[in-house]
């Protein structure tokens, strides 16, 4: 019997790296959580959105074949799914303190990145601003990483590249050259 | 249902619960035919099962191969209970750590996306209103 052990958990390592965390405590329940409790907890599901969002763009062939199909039903064929994917894992992103949480989302961000003609609200201000903070995060590895990734997949397109120098982005890479 | 679905909990934290529960097919009829008369502590307690069990690749794919399952998992993500609503999208992480399930979680109108995105701005309001 073969049993492939997931041990990773929401957070935003490496599939398959074995985690050596505990359980996460939340099971002491019984009705009225307290406001920090509840916090917690709001801040463990938008970890675990985060990383499906992220499964969910790593197949990103899967991904475009249903989107396609989703998008030529009748019921949402004037609205752009994929939008909304971007502009809710923007928003995860932006609002979180969970250090899992934000790499999470910027990997969701590099992802969609790395496919040609990328839906442009991948490089929408908030997107830039968020992706630039992972850039200017040098301590943590992997922010920077999923930054350094953005950025170089975004400054392919000649559209993209006028966004980014109007923000500046030159003097952040060259920083974190020096960093 | 509260204390048997808590020892049932407990207990499957050894695999061979798991595999036993897994073998007769208790837990996918569990979900079938008493999760959604059951109390939200039940439910939490079931779906916690549910997601140690999820821990196995095999297991997984039993799961989202059933799509009675799959539908009653994604009607969960807007529960009464926040828990039940961590547990809901912590499976649909899990599951969706195999491409073959994220194509059966997301049906034919991208009903996980939508899951997802209804449930952050959903929880984004109630952080607001709190």
């Amino acid at each position: 019997m073969k049993d492939s052990h997931d041990q990773a958990s929401a957070d935003g390592g490496d599939e398959g790296q074995p985690k050596s965390k505990g359980p996460i405590n939340i099971a002491s329940d019984n009705g009225n959580l307290a406001a920090e409790q509840k916090s917690e907890i709001y801040s463990l599901v938008f970890r675990e959105i985060s990383k499906c969002f992220q499964y969910i763009l790593k197949y990103y062939e899967t991904h475009k074949e249903l989107l396609d199909l989703a998008q030529n039903s009748d019921k949402i064929k004037n609205h752009s799914i994929e939008t909304d994917i971007i502009d809710t894992i923007v928003k995860l992103g932006k609002q979180t303190r969970d250090s899992k949480t934000s790499l999470n989302a910027a990997t969701c961000l590099a992802h969609i990145t790395e496919v040609l003609h990328c839906n442009p609200e991948v490089a929408s201000p908030d997107a830039i601003d968020f992706m630039i903070d992972m850039l200017k995060d040098a301590k943590n590895l992997k922010h920077y990483r999923q930054g350094c990734r953005y950025f170089a997949n975004l400054s392919f397109y000649k559209d993209f590249r006028d966004q980014l120098i109007d923000k500046d982005i030159g003097t952040f890479l060259l920083k974190a050259i020096d960093g | 249902m509260q204390e048997v679905s808590k020892a049932i909990r407990n207990l499957s934290q050894a695999e061979i619960v798991i595999r036993t529960l897994q073998e007769n097919g208790d837990l996918i009829r569990i979900i079938q035919e008493k999760f959604l008369d059951a109390d939200p502590f039940s439910q939490e307690n079931i779906l916690e099962t549910v997601s140690f069990a999820c821990k196995f690749e095999q297991h997984r794919e039993k799961f989202a191969n059933d799509e009675k399952f799959l539908e009653i998992l994604l009607s969960q993500v807007q529960s009464i209970s926040l828990k039940v609503t961590f547990f809901t999208i912590r499976i649909c992480r899990q599951l969706s750590k195999d491409k073959a399930s994220i194509t059966k979680l997301q049906g034919t109108n991208l009903r996980l996306t939508e899951k997802l995105i209804i449930a952050f701005k959903w929880l984004d309001q109630k952080i607001t209103a709190d």
